[in-house]
């Protein structure tokens, strides 16, 4: 119970008394907060986009709410903005932090640093300069094994863990890499970004084409117009914008080599919270993470696909807010 | 039966750099096997021996052996169905289908048993044909690819990026439209990459020459075929694999490339395999190192040359 330093911060409630690093310069345009098409009402009443800086590194994150703090890692290829819809509801019982991970949005893109422990430790660097000593986090897709990263690598920062759809790399059977049409177009996007250049060679200038299609594809209830148009012309306005939506990927081999120390360093004690959609991922989120955890609850949303969060934003919250309960009673853990 | 005179840059007739007097023993062919019409480059005298190229090649790809093959036997150098100037229907790619082509082939030119060789995507045609025709194929060489798909466990999706760099394209060909629209264009960066990665190295012109032939939007789909068939293949060798081949097997692997591996997996698969491995060749090894595989495919095919009836 007793953590000492920001401790008080985690309990107290209106959200500037505990908000040092948010003095910071305000971005504006598109991207953040203020440039964001169609955010839920009352969204820029209660959310602010904000640039911190952790170790060189210029961090976007959009922050609000009182309670408790709560971080939302989006995933590829996408931004904070795939956890618009559950914000305003998460803002009334937690302080709501959702970053740009490193490279992409309006955070900062160095030229290396993609591997997940290294994404990891951004993270808790950011909550520390946030003030936040201990938190919940959510991640989805790529946010996924960053969050694995985060509460394997530190654990004593996080008290629950939520992920959802995507896999640890190779960490339990691996997927084939030729596996049916069906994995596959699940799949391939996967050895594509990973390449060094070519990728970005063939993408660019058909942004729209490469990741219309993910979004097309997998997704049960289609995403919004708007909301697919925002994340395409976000990775298509900047030229550096796609060579940092690749970089996740083209760290797998560090990733790879972490996860096996992180397996062999021992299992995860936390509560974990495994979200799936239904025509996606399925049970093999939960199935992934009973490998490498003690404590998972398995929530699968029907009707959905892999974008659970803007799909299915009333059942993700009720997941969330289900798993979040005791860590909302007892933010201190 | 038809036969006529094919023309334009995939023919015999107009292709770059061949060897000397080449033109002069083959010449292109048409030839309709009542389900698609293939194009062959055929010549010279004895035995049938057919050649089936790989991704993203086309006839071509054999052009440096082909003189000397031809003074021992009768050389079918075919374009793959969906390639070159053959037929770019919209289905019929897994490798029964296209084997299946092969079997049309040889019996318009009037050949019965023949012996075939086949590269990359035609390893695994020409591993079809043997499993399926075993009474037609007395003899096949196999070069370059791990075994036929489906033989052995798929590589894991995670694998190191060495690795990735050389099998994304799998996975990338094998999805529907997005590759044609991302490639479109843009064919020299995306076959140069792959000429490129697979180790071994191309001269300038060929590759120039390849890229120009599959630039053109259904020479593009075709080629990308047997990517699409990609599940009814892995599922035909699935019940192949069970039903060894007893023909003789040669394995060929480029050094710098599968290397050993190739015999590795045949030998699951078939009964009388020899493997060779070409020294400081990659993945191209009839244009990297034509005396080399050469000198293979002369050997291996040596009792098949003295005993084949005409």
């Amino acid at each position: 119970m007793a953590l000492g330093l920001g401790s008080a911060a985690l309990t107290t409630t209106p959200a500037a008394a505990h908000a040092p690093a948010l003095r910071g310069p305000v971005p504006t345009g598109p991207g953040s907060v203020s440039g964001a098409p169609h955010l839920p009402p009352g969204f820029r009443r209660t959310f602010t986009s904000r640039f911190v800086t952790t170790g060189g590194l210029r961090q976007h994150v959009v922050v609000g709410g009182a309670g408790p703090p709560l971080l939302l890692v989006h995933g590829w290829p996408q931004t904070w903005y795939a956890w618009r819809l559950l914000m305003p509801a998460l803002a009334r019982h937690f302080r709501v932090v959702a970053v740009d991970q490193r490279g992409i949005g309006l955070s900062g893109r160095p030229a290396t640093g993609y591997d997940t422990g290294t994404l990891a430790r951004d993270l808790a660097d950011l909550m520390d300069a946030l003030g936040h000593q201990r938190f919940a986090v959510a991640g989805h897709d790529t946010g996924m094994p960053i969050g694995y990263a985060l509460a394997a690598d530190h654990p004593d920062r996080v008290q629950r863990l939520a992920v959802a759809e995507a896999a640890l790399p190779r960490v339990g059977d691996s997927p084939a890499m030729f596996g049916e049409a069906a994995a596959n177009n699940r799949l391939w996007h996967i050895p594509f970004n990973r390449l060094d250049t070519l990728n970005e060679q063939l993408v660019r200038g058909r942004e729209h084409i490469y990741f219309g299609w993910q979004f097309a594809t997998k997704a049960a209830k289609p995403l919004p117009r708007y909301a697919v148009r925002h994340y395409v012309d976000t990775l298509a306005r900047d030229p550096h914008a796609l060579h940092g939506s690749f970089q996740w990927y083209r760290a797998l081999d560090a990733t790879v080599t972490q996860n096996e120390q992180r397996v062999k360093r021992g299992r995860l004690t936390l509560p974990v919270l495994a979200v799936a959609g239904a025509t996606s991922a399925g049970g093999g989120v939960a199935e992934m993470m009973n490998l490498v955890a003690d404590d998972v609850r398995s929530v699968i949303i029907p009707g959905t696909g892999h974008w659970v969060a803007e799909e299915s934003p009333e059942r993700m919250l009720a997941a969330l807010a289900g798993f979040l309960a005791p860590y909302r009673a007892r933010p201190h853990g | 039966m038809t036969f006529s005179t094919p023309r334009g840059p995939g023919s015999a007739a107009q292709a770059p750099d061949l060897p000397a007097g080449f033109t002069d023993t083959f010449t292109s062919r048409y030839v309709d096997t009542g389900d698609v019409r293939l194009h062959a480059v055929v010549g010279g005298d004895g035995p049938p021996l057919l050649l089936v190229h790989g991704w993203p090649q086309t006839w071509y790809a054999w052009r440096l052996l082909m003189p000397a093959l031809a003074r021992d036997f009768q050389v079918i150098a075919v374009d793959q169905r969906g390639i070159g100037l053959s037929d770019k229907p919209k289905s019929g790619y897994d490798t029964g289908t296209l084997a299946g082509d092969l079997i049309g082939l040889m019996d318009a030119l009037g050949h019965q048993r023949f012996a075939v060789a086949g590269h990359d995507t035609g390893f695994a045609i020409s591993y079809a044909l043997a499993a399926d025709h075993p009474d037609r194929v007395a003899c096949a060489a196999l070069a370059e690819i791990p075994g036929p798909p489906g033989v052995t466990p798929s590589p894991a999706l995670f694998v190191p990026s060495a690795v990735n760099d050389r099998l994304w394209h799998i996975p990338f060909n094998r999805v529907e439209q997005v590759p044609e629209q991302l490639v479109a264009g843009r064919e020299d960066i995306f076959f140069g990459y792959e000429f490129a990665v697979q180790g071994g190295k191309l001269p300038a012109e060929a590759i120039e020459y390849y890229v120009r032939l599959v630039s053109d939007p259904e020479a593009l789909r075709g080629s990308l075929g047997f990517y699409r068939a990609f599940d009814a293949t892995v599922q035909q060798n699935g019940q192949r694999k069970d039903r060894h081949l007893s023909m003789p097997v040669l394995a060929i692997g480029g050094e710098l490339s599968y290397a050993g591996h190739v015999a590795e997996v045949m030998r699951l698969v078939a009964d009388d395999v020899r493997g060779v491995v070409i020294p400081g060749a990659g993945h191209w090894v009839a244009e990297e190192a034509p005396e080399h595989m050469l000198a293979a495919l002369t050997e291996f095919l040596a009792p098949y040359r003295g005993t084949a009836a005409r």
